[in-house]
């Protein structure tokens, strides 16, 4: 990790539809880490996200990714840098598998060369066989149908990932394979915003992590400052007592 | 590489495989019309008109044959089966029976007199489209004797008279040559009035190649919602335009693609029911396809923002649906009226309608108006500007994702 921030947001502020979504979320993501955002349902974890990535305007608070904001000029030229797979994503059932990762790496890629390389990474990353690619995938079980997604997010090499909820609704061995992925591609310098229920998957991946709690965020910081902020015997008591905490408060 | 580029290249590829999609919008209109005229046609040679010809006077029998023969001549050219019997005497009742044509008493008597009228009495069975077409033809053969008889007056008048006449002549002593003009005021050849009637039925034809640019561009834009992978290319595509490019560009080939079918398949269907002369010039043809492309490109703006604003592909379709009825509205008026004599304030509220103007393009241009064809042209790409400008800032990646359902 060398520690340069990748994305930033400063007290963002959403409001959807009359309702104060996010009324103060701050984190920052680090290149090489992996960055757990775990949140409560309803929390505002994956409204962070779209504002984070330009999908949604914020009405206060700043966002920084790779240097630029999401409605500059300069977001075409960023958006080729970032990996991103929202929770319940979907892959284009009429194409086959091999055609999905074309078509993203097409949209990544400088030239058509770069693009099949990319896609031929992807295919690799995503651990499918090449029969397999060559089917449409939608006949693809819904665990191979989230390998290919990943593959896609991350067969680009993005300087960030933002994965929501990577590994629900998957079996242990599919999980497993994500997680891995996920710890070795940060190791190569890649930073990864994850989102998250489930906190031991997350003391298992995390650098670190930011809870957030009715649109405000309540603690950052790495696993270990979490336990002993908050008396904690693990990351999971941790966020319950952050979440009590406010709730009670 | 262009990302709208790419965009247009998923999109190709999507939807060659979406063979109901497929079948709905081009298969089905370039077949399903002319199948329908073909079914109608096969449908009336299963129907047999039954004729029964009566007379009360031997000498009229004669007469009689000669008449179901022509009868059964006229109907069998026209492809319409006929059973056409004949028989002495008038029968009580005419049940069972399509057309009575009964050569009455006295008919002789008046048919061979120099100034009587020789009636004959012809009864149709109501409701029944072979009976009006065999009544048609009756009236055909009755018209054919009678001008023949006029002619044998006249030569028996002119014997008697001791003068030479031309009977032709005193039968029709005022006749008619026409000729055709343009709004210029130049001649126009006989097959200029089939090319306008042609046109009409174009401009009507233009109301199908609407229709699949709203079908395709509802499920370009909602659908990449419905199917959830909206998100994923927004963040890919990293700025909105090259998206609603791409989305729009594939929409409008794949609606040139059926707008060809559909104009091929209504074509064929009133050529094949022989509604009206279909006669096609090539720069006709060239008009019309620039035309349609042009009326493509519009309807897919104008339903781009209505579509970024549904909830779901079934909700976008019924929302453009209203903007179809418009369309059918301004193109079956173009069908029947003449635009060009309508009062001025009320071509101005036609002129306020998008649609009107493709149709106008064609209208004028037959008539030989190619100024007023150019302005129509014009106005019909400055709406295609203004909704392009519209969809664009409609298309908001935040409207599209928290649309609610």
């Amino acid at each position: 990790m060398d520690n340069t921030i990748v994305a930033a947001m400063e007290g963002v502020v959403k409001r959807i539809g009359g309702k104060l979504v996010l009324r103060g979320v701050s984190l920052e993501v680090r290149s090489g880490e992996v960055h757990v955002l775990a949140g409560p349902n309803g929390a505002g974890k994956t409204t962070t996200i779209r504002v984070l990535l330009g999908l949604l305007r914020p009405d206060g608070g700043k966002v920084t990714v790779l240097g630029a904001s999401p409605w500059e000029n300069s977001w075409s030229r960023v958006s080729r840098m970032i990996g991103y797979l929202p929770e319940d994503a979907e892959v284009y059932e009429r194409l086959t598998g091999w055609e999905n990762l074309l078509f993203y790496a097409k949209l990544y890629a400088g030239s058509p060369a770069q693009a099949v390389e990319m896609a031929r990474r992807g295919a690799e990353l995503s651990g499918l066989p090449g029969e397999v690619l060559e089917r449409r995938a939608g006949e693809y079980s819904k665990g191979m149908k989230r390998r290919l997604l990943l593959a896609r997010a991350l067969m680009h090499r993005p300087k960030l990932a933002v994965l929501d909820e990577p590994t629900a609704g998957l079996d242990v061995f599919s999980a497993v394979r994500i997680r891995e992925a996920i710890k070795s591609m940060a190791s190569k310098g890649t930073a990864f915003l994850v989102t998250t229920h489930n906190l031991l998957e997350a003391s298992l991946i995390a650098d670190r992590v930011t809870f957030i709690v009715g649109g405000r965020t309540v603690f950052t910081g790495a696993p270990r400052e979490a336990v002993e902020k908050y008396g904690a015997a693990n990351l999971e008591e941790a966020f319950i007592k952050a979440v009590r905490g406010v709730v009670e408060g | 590489m262009s990302k709208a580029r790419v965009i247009l290249w998923k999109e190709v590829l999507d939807l060659s495989r979406d063979r109901r999609t497929l079948a709905s919008t081009v298969l089905l209109p370039l077949l399903g019309l002319p199948l329908l005229a073909a079914l109608t046609g096969v449908l009336t040679g299963f129907s047999v008109v039954k004729i029964g010809i009566f007379y009360e006077e031997d000498q009229v029998g004669d007469l009689a044959e000669w008449f179901a023969g022509q009868l059964r001549d006229l109907l069998g050219r026209s492809g319409i089966p006929a059973n056409v019997s004949v028989a002495k005497g008038v029968p009580e009742s005419l049940a069972g029976y399509d057309v009575v044509v009964v050569f009455p008493e006295g008919f002789a008597e008046n048919y061979t007199s120099i100034d009587r009228v020789a009636w004959v009495r012809i009864s149709v069975l109501v409701g029944s489209p072979a009976a009006d077409a065999a009544k048609r033809a009756a009236e055909s053969v009755v018209s054919y004797i009678s001008t023949w008889l006029a002619g044998e007056r006249i030569k028996t008048l002119a014997g008697m008279a001791g003068v030479k006449v031309d009977s032709a002549a005193v039968l029709n002593p005022v006749r008619v040559y026409l000729g055709y003009h343009r709004v210029t005021g130049a001649p126009a050849p006989p097959e200029a009035a089939e090319v306008a009637e042609t046109a009409r039925l174009l401009e009507f034809a233009l109301f199908f190649a609407a229709n699949p640019a709203i079908i395709y561009v509802s499920d370009a834009i909602v659908g990449e919602r419905e199917r959830k992978t909206i998100e994923s290319l927004l963040v890919a595509a990293g700025s909105r335009r090259p998206l609603l490019t791409g989305k729009i560009v594939a929409s409008v080939l794949l609606g040139l693609i059926a707008a060809a079918a559909d104009t091929v398949g209504v074509l064929v269907y009133f050529k094949m029911l022989q509604v009206v002369g279909v006669k096609l010039s090539p720069s006709l043809i060239a008009v019309h396809a620039g035309v349609t492309a042009l009326l493509v490109v519009m309807t897919a703006s104008l339903v781009a923002p209505i579509a970024a604003r549904s909830g779901s592909v079934r909700a976008a379709q019924a929302s453009s649906f209203l903007l179809l009825m418009v369309a059918l509205a301004v193109y079956f008026a173009a069908f029947t009226v003449d635009f060009l004599k309508l009062e001025r304030w009320v071509r101005l509220i036609l002129y306020a309608v998008p649609f009107t103007h493709p149709a106008m393009v064609i209208h004028n241009y037959v008539l030989g108006n190619y100024y007023a064809a150019g302005l129509h042209a014009l106005a019909a790409a400055a709406f295609t500007a203004a909704s392009i400008m519209i969809a664009a800032r409609t298309f908001d990646s935040e409207k599209l994702i928290l649309i609610r359902r």
